[in-house]
């Protein structure tokens, strides 16, 4: 495979290209929670986001002053076009993936 | 936006957060947190929130948040390699320069050493009875009685003193009896030893103080008759390896003593010293005494009291004195009694004479003293430190040039002269302590002080190390704060020329040290002076070539006629009497009645019994009437009385008055000149003497001079074939004498020590300013001479600076020698005055001393060849 994608870091890109430009940190931290019904610490998202970066996959850019969180800016991430072609493929192989399974197999569930 | 009061996220875990993470990513980390953290609190409680906030910063700490010192394009000096390079140039320079180097280390580490073994000994002393549990409530009751010329002050108290305190006081636990007893034989089998420091305690004694057992039980131990409690070492002594406990020590051939405990060896630091204790209710009065157990006259016996722990010593105390006045009442005399805590019995009781055998006493301004010593010649050292180091650098200006051109700092030439001065003076600690290791010995037997191993420092290596630390920095900021001012260009020049501020600073270094000096040289001569003076006064009675010979009672009461008249066969032996006492601080005393007083109406007199051949033996003068004759049998019921006696009583006729005294009506038959037979501290007291009523213990023996050794042969051949096995026991008079100037000596010979280190250091420090300052001088020498200049002259122009400060250092030292001298010969009665040949004698002996140490670099500079300095310009 050309982009290695781990499962955690498979989420968080996702989490990305969905809240498009308005993700940050806390905001995928709850997404996570919320939606997948998962306990995550957001050291770890956070974590999973910066290695993102250096693969190269997100961008970040630093936000307006706020009004909240006594006036601190939030780093926002983008996906980048090397992410979504990551995206992308991993999406292909599971699809190649799903494909695969004859049909009874799954009719039998 | 509405403005709500948010409450705050842990402050340390922020701080904690912003010092380990990077720039780049601090402030939007911190703010999710914050953000996340306000939530939690609305949900799940602060304290929650709080807990959690911790765990989140905690957790955050990885390779992506971590701060990487390449990334930031700040500069970063590399201080390792600078200190490595500073350590490395000092170790060169002390190299470079042996001998200099070397006097500094030296000096600096006689300093250290000196201030060690000052702080060790007086720490010693300052330590003594404190191991006891109960120090805090214990104290000892003395006795002071005051008349009108003056008050006496005894440490020694009556018997019947601590039974009526403890039936009559309340607020006391617990009440003890000492009474020294004299020398006497314990045997076991055959082995006989003829022992002193003994005592004889009240069976409480144990439990108020905490010498230690081994065996035995100390509640009980001192219980009953005839028991007795032995030190370790005494258990060895008469029993070797076998177990002492429940054997038995015959006293004196006639009762036997159960040993019911064994001590550990006694603290060295105890007031207190003995060998044996017996239970007090073994003592018997002696035969002959005249007075018994419920006698409230006879002061032989130390009396210590265990306070309630909240009781009020001076409600107490006024309870004792009114106690003592119900019993006894003297005439012109009123007795108070004081209570003296435990813990300033070894050093407070400087004015207590009557103090009794095996009581070890202190000097407190001994240790003051000492003290003060200890930190000027500490002073001393580190003023010449800092003098020699800033000689030894002035041939850096090359170095200190270049390292300015380079790009240093004031600072960091500052630094660089600290490190020096610190790592110089870490070599001196150690070199101190190798002096200390090596000097033990010496302090040990010279100077009776005793040096705890090396081990024993260990725990004083941390407040060391800080102390070296702080003294290298202290004297090392001189140096670099001269050094680091330097111009560049006039440092690479290699001209060097301090300030006139640098002199004057230097120069009153100088002067101190010198006023220092001074001090202890002259201190060192008054104290040799008085201690001669004491020496060589005439104390009212020759103390030449009279030897003094402990006999047992028992063999005094049988063989004494006998051994007087083959003693006085001899031609060399010129007179042999009988004494209870000889001079040397001990006494006993008794009340005295003149006849027909009130039996309450009583003058405490000392008293010395002695036989006929006193008076002519000792030389004391007689003032009126005669002394004891052989024609006259009634003179053991005689009595004769010094001046001071006869003053206090108020005697017109004395020879003839009855004075009822030692119970016996007894009749003056004579006066002497008073005679010192207490130390010098104090006043001769009244006195009398009468013939010997007991068995004294002392056999005095006038000879003659020269071959002393020969006579002593003769005597002791007669005492072995008349007295038999008991030991030949035979001292100087004039050594017991000395005994009672211990301290002195002691302290006369440690400030010699150390005042004459404190000369070597001074000299030290002063040759290095004439280095110093020569070099500075070297081309006005050159120019001198060529001018034609005489070697006397140029020698004068360059120690002439010198004289000036020696002479400037005497006008300051003079007062202060003339107070601090005349406080401390304020503690004797008898004492020498200080007269002007002392301040001359020091400076003059100051003044040539420091002459030689300068002339080794004037003669030098004097001599050199005006070409070679001149050359360069």
């Amino acid at each position: 495979m050309k982009h290695a994608l781990g499962e955690f870091e498979e989420i968080v890109l996702l989490l990305v290209a969905a809240q498009h430009d308005q993700a940050y940190g806390l905001s995928i931290t709850k997404a996570i929670e919320e939606k997948l019904d998962r306990s995550v610490t957001m050291s770890s998202v956070h974590t999973a986001l910066y290695r993102l970066e250096e693969k190269g996959f997100v961008q970040s850019r630093v936000g307006g002053a706020t009004s909240e969180r006594g006036g601190r800016r939030k780093r926002f991430f983008v996906i980048t076009a090397l992410g979504k072609s990551a995206l992308t493929e991993s999406k292909e192989a599971r699809n190649q993936l799903w494909n695969m399974i004859p049909e009874f197999v799954l009719k039998n569930i | 936006m509405r403005k709500t009061f948010h409450p705050v996220p842990p402050k340390w875990a922020d701080r904690f957060f912003k010092w380990y993470c990077c720039e780049r990513l601090c402030e939007t980390i911190l703010g999710d947190l914050h953000e996340n953290y306000l939530e939690k609190i609305e949900k799940q409680g602060p304290l929650k929130a709080r807990l959690d906030y911790w765990i989140d910063v905690l957790r955050f700490i990885n390779r992506h948040t971590l701060k990487r010192e390449k990334k930031t394009n700040r500069y970063h000096s590399n201080n390792s390699a600078m200190i490595r390079n500073y350590l490395l140039i000092t170790v060169r320079n002390l190299v470079r320069n042996k001998s200099y180097a070397s006097i500094n280390i030296f000096g600096l580490a006689v300093g250290l050493a000196s201030c060690l073994i000052i702080f060790f000994y007086v720490r010693m002393e300052l330590s003594f009875d404190q191991f006891h549990e109960n120090q805090e409530q214990i104290y000892r009751v003395t006795n002071t009685f005051e008349r009108s010329s003056g008050s006496i002050f005894w440490a020694r108290t009556p018997p019947a003193l601590a039974p009526g305190i403890r039936n009559n006081i309340s607020g006391i636990e617990k009440v003890t009896r000492l009474r020294y007893a004299d020398d006497h034989t314990y045997s076991v089998g055959d082995r006989i030893f003829n022992q002193g420091n003994v005592f004889y305690a009240d069976s409480v004694f144990l439990r108020i103080f905490d010498f230690k057992l081994i065996s035995g039980d100390r509640s009980t131990a001192l219980n009953n008759p005839n028991a007795i409690v032995i030190t370790e070492d005494m258990a060895t002594k008469y029993f070797g390896s076998e177990d002492p406990m429940g054997k038995v020590i015959t006293f004196d051939n006639d009762r036997s003593l159960l040993v019911t405990g064994i001590l550990e060896p006694l603290p060295s630091n105890s007031h207190i010293t003995f060998d044996m204790l017996i239970s007090f209710e073994t003592f018997r009065v002696p035969d002959g005494y005249l007075a018994d157990l419920n006698s409230w006259s006879w002061a032989g016996f130390h009396t210590y009291a265990l306070l309630s722990p909240h009781a009020d010593p001076n409600s107490i105390n006024d309870q004792i004195v009114a106690l003592y006045n119900a019993n006894i009442n003297r005439a012109n005399i009123k007795t108070i009694t004081e209570l003296q805590p435990l813990r300033s019995i070894y050093l407070g009781s400087g004015k207590y004479t009557n103090v009794g055998e095996s009581i070890r006493n202190g000097n407190r301004s001994t240790i003051y003293g000492l003290s003060v010593v200890a930190i000027l010649i500490l002073v001393i050292a580190g003023f010449n430190f800092m003098n020699l180091s800033t000689a030894l650098s002035l041939g850096r200006g090359k170095e200190i040039g270049i390292r300015k051109v380079l790009g240093a700092a004031k600072g960091k030439i500052v630094l660089q002269f600290l490190v020096e001065s610190v790592v110089v003076c870490f070599m001196s600690l150690l070199v101190a302590f190798m002096l200390i290791f090596f000097s033990r010995s010496y302090f040990r037997e010279q100077l009776g002080v005793e040096l705890p191993a090396l081990s024993e420092y260990i725990f004083l290596v941390p407040l060391l190390v800080g102390a070296t630390f702080i003294i290298g920095i202290l004297s090392g900021s001189y140096p670099s704060a001269i050094l680091s001012g330097f111009s560049p260009i006039a440092a690479l020049r290699g001209n060097l020329k301090t300030g006139k501020t640098g002199a004057a600073f230097r120069s009153g270094l100088m002067v101190f040290q010198f006023v220092i000096s001074l001090m202890l040289i002259a201190g060192s001569i008054v104290i040799v002076s008085q201690m001669d003076f004491v020496r060589n006064k005439y104390l009212g009675f020759d103390k030449e070539n009279i030897l003094q010979i402990k006999v047992l009672r028992e063999d005094m009461a049988r063989h004494y006629t006998s051994l007087k008249n083959r003693f006085e066969q001899h031609s060399q032996v010129i007179n042999v009497a009988m004494s209870n006492h000889s001079f040397d601080g001990g006494s006993s005393s008794g009340p005295a009645n003149l006849a027909g007083a009130r039996e309450d109406q009583a003058y405490q007199l000392a008293y010395y019994q002695t036989d006929h051949d006193f008076l002519d033996l000792t030389g004391i003068e007689l003032v009126e009437g005669r002394f004891f004759s052989k024609d006259f049998p009634s003179d053991s019921t005689a009595m004769i009385l010094n001046e001071t006696a006869v003053g206090l009583m108020g005697l017109e006729q004395p020879v003839g008055t009855k004075i009822n005294f030692t119970r016996a009506e007894r009749s003056v038959i004579g006066v002497v000149k008073d005679f010192h037979f207490n130390s010098l501290h104090t006043d001769i007291a009244p006195m009398a003497i009468v013939m010997p009523f007991t068995n004294t213990e002392l056999m005095l023996v006038k000879v003659a001079p020269g071959n002393i050794s020969e006579t002593l042969s003769l005597l002791e051949s007669d005492w072995k074939s008349i007295v038999g096995a008991s030991p030949f026991d035979v001292t100087f008079l004039e050594d017991g004498i000395q005994q009672m100037y211990e301290q002195e000596q002691k302290l006369a010979s440690l400030i010699n020590l150390f005042s004459a280190l404190a000369v070597i250091l001074a000299c030290l420090g002063l040759y290095g300013l004439v280095t110093f300052s020569v070099q500075s001088k070297l081309k006005e020498v050159g120019i001198r001479k060529v001018l034609g200049a005489s070697l006397r002259g140029l020698l004068l122009v360059l120690s002439r600076q010198f004289v000036i400060l020696i002479l400037l250092a005497n006008m300051v030292a003079w007062p202060l020698i003339y107070y601090l001298g005349n406080l401390w010969l304020g503690n004797f009665a008898y004492r020498i005055n200080l007269q002007w040949w002392i301040y001359v004698a020091s400076g003059l002996a100051l003044l040539v001393i420091a002459l030689v140490t300068i002339s080794h670099q004037t003669v030098k500079a004097a001599l050199t060849n005006p070409v070679k300095v001149l050359r360069n310009e």
